[in-house]
């Protein structure tokens, strides 16, 4: 009885850690620029899980290499990224570009924010409908003040202090 | 919260998380040895298997290592079949080589490989700066190791206790020796399964 529980405890063990331990976690920089009142955000996620990710929102068609449009790139970005202000107003995003380097891209969003981002509130959720353990981290730069926010699976919106 | 923080959440829940079993395993292999009243042998050895990961987790996250991904994914569970082995094989630790206080130095020279694999997924993670997210990356991993190792000493101390329970009826090892070869055993059967899966060629 012993052996056989054993057993069983080893080959479950060996069946399910044998691919190596990775980190899903993907890093989205906020920048606040109070001359001009404006927000670049800067998402970076690895492209086969942004591909995976948004095949399955959308069911947008992937190419070779995960190539995928900027519209879907767009829309899972805008749907999983949410910014409100004070008043509770979900900031209004555009899309300003991308950029890939190797298995990595990083994805351009812009928008304004006329009072601040102090006081405003993150969401960020990418990939959680892929990784359980998916952790996302939102730097937060407003002239001098910086700030981390981390995102687990569950987490509601974080406010920036 | 401040990058540091960040960060180091970031390492205790990546060594913590179960499955980062390998790396959990390997404390296990390198704890299945030591009793509580051992506890400053078994710092030494963690310590040593501390300072190796953060040696290579800083050369590789500032890229002045590269390392081939599969080679170092196959080491890991290496590390841990050749610790399971050597509890296994050494009854005495007082008439082994160097009395046995060479353990810190294969602990430290198994945590360079440990910590190459770290960098493998965590190179990717560092956007404008790299001292303070590296350095609270390790505290978190650290703390991680901790939490892991207290857990992993109260069940070995609880598995003694059953082992002297049984061991009334009569045994031919000691409690501790069979405590050792059993969690020894088995760590190093589960390792090896992933050596294979996990071979380069």
């Amino acid at each position: 009885m012993l052996q056989m529980l054993l057993g069983s405890f080893t080959a479950a063990v060996v069946s399910t850690a044998a691919a190596a331990h990775p980190l899903h976690t993907t890093i989205t920089q906020l920048e606040y620029t109070s001359e001009s009142r404006t927000l670049r955000v800067s998402m970076r996620v690895f492209v086969d899980d942004l591909a995976t990710a948004v095949r399955r929102q959308s069911g947008a068609t992937v190419g070779p290499n995960h190539a995928l449009s900027d519209a879907a790139m767009f829309a899972y970005a805008s749907a999983t990224l949410s910014l409100t202000d004070r008043a509770g107003q979900r900031l209004p995003m555009r899309w300003c570009g991308r950029r890939q380097t190797g298995d990595l891209v990083w994805l351009c969003l812009d928008g304004s924010a006329l009072r601040g981002v102090i006081g405003a509130r993150v969401d960020a959720r990418m990939l959680f409908e892929l990784y359980p353990d998916q952790v996302n981290i939102v730097q937060v730069t407003d002239g001098s003040h910086r700030q981390s926010l981390l995102f687990t699976r569950g987490d509601s919106a974080k406010e920036i202090r | 919260m401040s990058t540091f923080q960040t960060y180091a959440t970031l390492g205790f829940r990546h060594i913590a998380d179960l499955g980062a079993l390998d790396h959990i395993l390997f404390l296990v292999a390198l704890a299945a040895i030591y009793r509580l009243r051992d506890w400053r042998d078994a710092l030494w050895v963690v310590t040593a298997f501390t300072v190796g990961h953060s040696v290579t987790l800083a050369l590789a996250v500032t890229r002045v290592l590269e390392l081939p991904t599969t080679l170092i994914e196959f080491l890991i569970p290496i590390t841990i079949v050749v610790t399971g082995i050597e509890n296994m094989i050494v009854r005495d630790r007082r008439r082994a080589p160097w009395r046995g206080r060479y353990r810190p130095v294969f602990a430290g020279a198994f945590g360079l490989v440990h910590g190459a694999g770290f960098a493998n997924y965590l190179r990717s993670m560092f956007v404008d700066q790299i001292a303070l997210p590296l350095l609270g990356f390790n505290v978190g991993i650290e703390l991680g190791q901790i939490a892991v190792l207290t857990v992993v000493s109260i069940t070995l101390v609880g598995l003694d206790r059953a082992i002297e329970r049984v061991g009334r009826t009569g045994l031919v090892w000691s409690p501790h020796r069979l405590r050792v070869v059993a969690v020894s055993s088995l760590v190093t059967v589960v390792a090896f399964g992933w050596a294979i899966e996990r071979k380069p060629w």
